[in-house]
């Protein structure tokens, strides 16, 4: 599926970013130029579930209170995934220096988001399954559902509210004052970028002028890294943790968790032109494509599902793989998947696989599920901005199958079309592309 | 915007009254309750005691491509995408997915089942160990090796959707939430993509399973949920003075809805026409809607806009309607501003009087049941309407449903967080 071309074009006027470099896509993209990692040793009792370390978002309640309209914002009743997606939602509505008032134009405002549910107290959720665990008379396992008043009460109400999947989209439209078209999309790293595509759908459609759309990711949790660890995704507790983080490396361990959120500011034109709104980019194009896995819990068999996403991206925008000055890949940091998306971009790219970068979040902050669509778009638009293209990181011994360039220098660039191309491991791939606008 | 038209060729459920939507319509019709005291688990001394539970073994494939199908969550989805499927004559699924196919799908469970940890905090650290004061260092760097850690995979559906999309065929797959508007946004959505031209078919629903030792507890603490547990059979009460919240459902319920053409095209049965949709939100407050209903009114219009129609050709209203004082006062207030004075004219019911709060797949079911009767001409009632509430003075269709021809219903959807979502189903003249 592609985006429609049979209207106005759909802008990029702001883009806001929470991620371990702080607030907003510059502090991301400077921290990159500066070749930095900010994947660091976890505290307890985090740092005793494998890998030990992550990259983790260091903003807290105080950094709520400076966004935007934040009077009515209760941190205390969000998750991590509705904190992270409030900071970079208040960070968009500043950057675009979008209006929230309860206007004509709040009904025609909206927000796509893509998010997990977790909760914050998992803590609570294993003391409880410990509380309510029993034995029966032959020694087996067995659940004490008479103790489950008792322990039950060890949570408070809002507990089960916060664990609602669609929180960071109700939150964000109460702060961002949206009474228009308001989702959370679920389950998959490409999601950030989805929510992206169908919010320039809902604006071609004429439900929306303007959309907030992007992606949280709060994997330096229990529950998410439990869950790797199970499946034996995580990386290896013994590297260093600003060396664990290796896209399309063949030193590569496994996934390093990180959390963050990314999230931009899409507008009709006339509505932006109405506005005199800073104009960063047109969002040009966007392509999915879903390619099953091969095997149960493996990966898909065939680059297809990288090359027809991008390839979608490409069309809807009018440009060939030719056009494209910069990729900004997912780069997960397990070898299995990079390997897959990095043939997907070599069969894409074509002759030109050797001099288009290809830059990765996953080095510097780690793996940020969602958000990593949206905060790589604000890394593009960031240097597309300032001309200011990172070197990549922790990507000494590329995979063979990488092809791209290795230059750890920072250097100065001109970017017309970026292309964003999340591949995942569910199989289920996205791709936007971003044009300078003259 | 283009002027294809969307049609609904397919419905499939597995749900408490069952996994034949032709039978579960039936019941559904004839005001049949399905909410009972729960079975899953002994819930003497819970705060609610009532649940809506799928209570037999859905028909259901084991495997479907590389993926298991091994919890009931996902038993429910496959179960019912495998029901749609068939009920549109759309085969098994084969060869390369289809970039004209897509799926739809809402999920909902969250750290529902959360009781597989326990036996490996006991092994870890005793018997007689107080929870509240174990080390949980030791217990993360323990648990992942044991093996019901393998639990922690049934706590986010992640394979639901996709499963779906490797039944169809699809080359799309979305998973999205909008609390217990889910259901109809997924409709709604896929919808959009027919109507603009990005898809001919699309599978659209909603899964979820929130009859849990968590859950249950949990939103009665909320105090959304009936606490009549000594008569559960009329806990569900929508627009009676006597509500007092909703009772927790599970299951899972699919539509298939194609292009006219497509449809045409392969000779489908057309059971009704998807005419519209429309979504607001509140921006409001987390739980509660706004009072005034000035959001909830708001998609309903844009609903039958979007279907081109007008106040008056809405002929029946199959109502929200979860049994909380808030929402029902709230979407009766709601539909009056929708519709005006028409509002008084028309039947407007819950079919959560009889199964409950299907939660993330309440939307699906109740757009089944709003195409079955397009096609079957009986508007179901709300039972256990005993009490009239002066906030709620429509035609509830209390307790018996009511034979006649509609033409095009209004089905509304509202969720937690002021998620707004209403669609109009229409009766297919080709």
């Amino acid at each position: 599926m592609t985006t429609s071309s049979n209207s106005e074009r759909i802008l990029v006027t702001g883009y806001g970013a929470a991620t371990p470099f702080g607030l907003g896509a510059e502090a991301l993209h400077q921290g990159m130029l500066a070749g930095e990692s900010r994947v660091e040793k976890l505290k307890e009792p985090l740092d005793q579930l494998r890998p030990g370390y992550g990259g983790v978002v260091a903003l807290g309640a105080r950094d709520i209170r400076k966004l935007p309209n934040s009077r009515d914002m209760r941190p205390g009743t969000m998750t991590r995934y509705t904190f992270l997606s409030t900071l970079a939602l208040g960070n968009a509505m500043a950057h675009g220096e979008v209006p929230f008032e309860d206007d004509e134009d709040a009904l025609r405002r909206g927000f796509y988001v893509a998010s997990y549910t977790n909760s914050d107290r998992f803590d609570k959720y294993v003391r409880f399954a410990h509380h309510v665990s029993g034995e029966d008379n032959s020694g087996a396992p067995t659940i004490l559902d008479s103790e489950v008043p008792t322990a039950i009460r060890k949570f408070s109400s809002f507990e089960f509210l916060k664990l609602m999947n669609n929180m960071p989209t109700a939150h964000g439209g109460i702060h961002a004052r949206c009474q228009g078209p308001c989702n959370t999309f679920l389950g998959t790293p490409s999601g950030g970028v989805q929510a992206i595509g169908r919010a320039v759908e809902v604006i071609r459609d004429g439900l929306a002028d303007t959309m907030y759309a992007g992606g949280v990711g709060a994997s330096v949790h229990p529950q998410m890294m439990m869950v790797r660890a199970t499946r034996e995704l995580n990386s290896d507790p013994s590297v260093e943790p600003t060396e664990a983080g290796r896209p399309f490396d063949s030193e590569a361990t496994g996934i390093v968790p990180g959390e963050g959120g990314g999230v931009l500011v899409l507008e009709r034109e006339s509505t932006a032109n109405g506005r005199g709104a800073t104009v960063y980019a047109e969002l040009a194009g966007y392509g999915e494509w879903f390619e099953a896995p091969a095997t149960p819990r493996g990966i898909a068999g065939s680059t297809a599902g990288t090359v027809r996403s991008a390839q979608k991206a490409l069309d809807a925008a009018g440009i060939t793989a030719h056009d494209i000055d910069l990729v900004v890949a997912h780069g997960e940091g397990r070898t299995d998947l990079d390997a897959l998306e990095a043939r997907g971009l070599a069969d894409l790219l074509g002759d030109r696989v050797s001099e288009v970068p290809v830059l990765s979040l996953t080095a510097h902050i780690g793996a940020t599920e969602a958000a990593v669509g949206p905060l790589s778009a604000g890394l593009a638009l960031e240097v597309m901005r300032t001309g200011k293209l990172p070197g990549v990181m922790n990507r000494g011994k590329p995979i063979s199958e990488f092809k791209g360039p290795t230059g750890t220098e920072s250097s100065d660039c001109v970017v017309r079309h970026a292309l964003v191309s999340i591949t995942t491991r569910e199989g289920i791939n996205a791709a936007i592309v971003l044009s300078a606008v003259s | 915007m283009s002027a294809r038209r969307v049609v609904v060729t397919g419905l499939g459920v597995v749900v408490p009254h069952g996994d034949d939507i032709d039978d579960v319509y039936r019941q559904i019709a004839a005001g049949t309750n399905i909410c009972d005291r729960i079975t899953k688990f002994d819930p003497t001394g819970f705060a609610c005691q009532i649940g809506s539970e799928v209570k037999y073994t859905p028909d259901a494939p084991t495997e479907v491509g590389p993926y298991s199908v091994h919890n009931a969550a996902l038993q429910y989805t496959a179960g019912a995408a495998q029901k749609a499927l068939a009920y549109a004559g759309l085969g098994p699924a084969s060869g390369e997915a289809s970039d004209r196919r897509a799926v739809v799908l809402s999920t909902g469970v969250g750290p529902a089942n959360i009781h597989f940890l326990g036996p490996i905090a006991r092994r870890l650290h005793g018997a007689d160990a107080d929870p509240y004061k174990s080390d949980l260092g030791s217990f993360y760097d323990y648990a992942p090796g044991e093996p019901e850690a393998e639990g922690m995979d049934d706590f986010h559906l992640d394979t639901a959707a996709p499963i779906c999309a490797v039944m169809l065929g699809a080359a799309h797959v979305y998973n999205t939430a909008s609390a217990c508007a889910s259901g109809s946004h997924t409709v709604a959505d896929a919808g959009a993509l027919i109507r603009r031209g990005e898809a001919d078919v699309v599978l659209a629903g909603g899964i979820c399973t929130p009859v849990t030792r968590v859950l249950v507890p949990g939103f009665a603490m909320l105090q959304a949920l009936s606490t009549r547990n000594d008569d559960p059979s009329r806990a569900s009460r929508p627009f009676d003075a006597g509500r007092d919240g909703f009772v927790m459902g599970e299951g899972a319920a699919m539509l298939v809805l194609e292009s006219e053409e497509h449809a045409k095209a392969r000779g489908a049965t057309i059971l009704a026409e998807l005419a519209g949709w429309g979504y607001s939100c509140d921006s409001y407050r987390l739980t509660d809607p706004q009072p005034d209903g000035v959001g909830m009114a708001l998609c309903m219009k844009r609903a039958i806009e979007s279907a081109g129609l007008g106040p008056e050709d809405i002929g029946h209203v199959n109502a929200h309607g979860t049994s909380t004082p808030l929402n029902d006062a709230a979407e009766t207030l709601a539909i009056k501003k929708a519709l005006g004075a028409h509002a008084y004219k028309i039947p407007v019911s819950s079919n959560k009087s009889m199964f409950g709060h299907l939660i993330h797949a309440a939307g699906a079911l109740e757009g089944c049941l709003s195409v079955k009767t397009l096609t079957e001409g009986i508007v179901p009632p709300t039972i256990n309407y005993e009490e009239a509430d002066p906030r709620c003075d429509l035609d509830y269709v209390p307790n018996v449903g009511r034979e006649m021809q509609v033409d095009a219903i209004l089905k509304n959807s509202f969720g937690f967080g002021g998620m707004n979502v209403s669609v109009v189903y229409r009766r297919y003249e080709g």
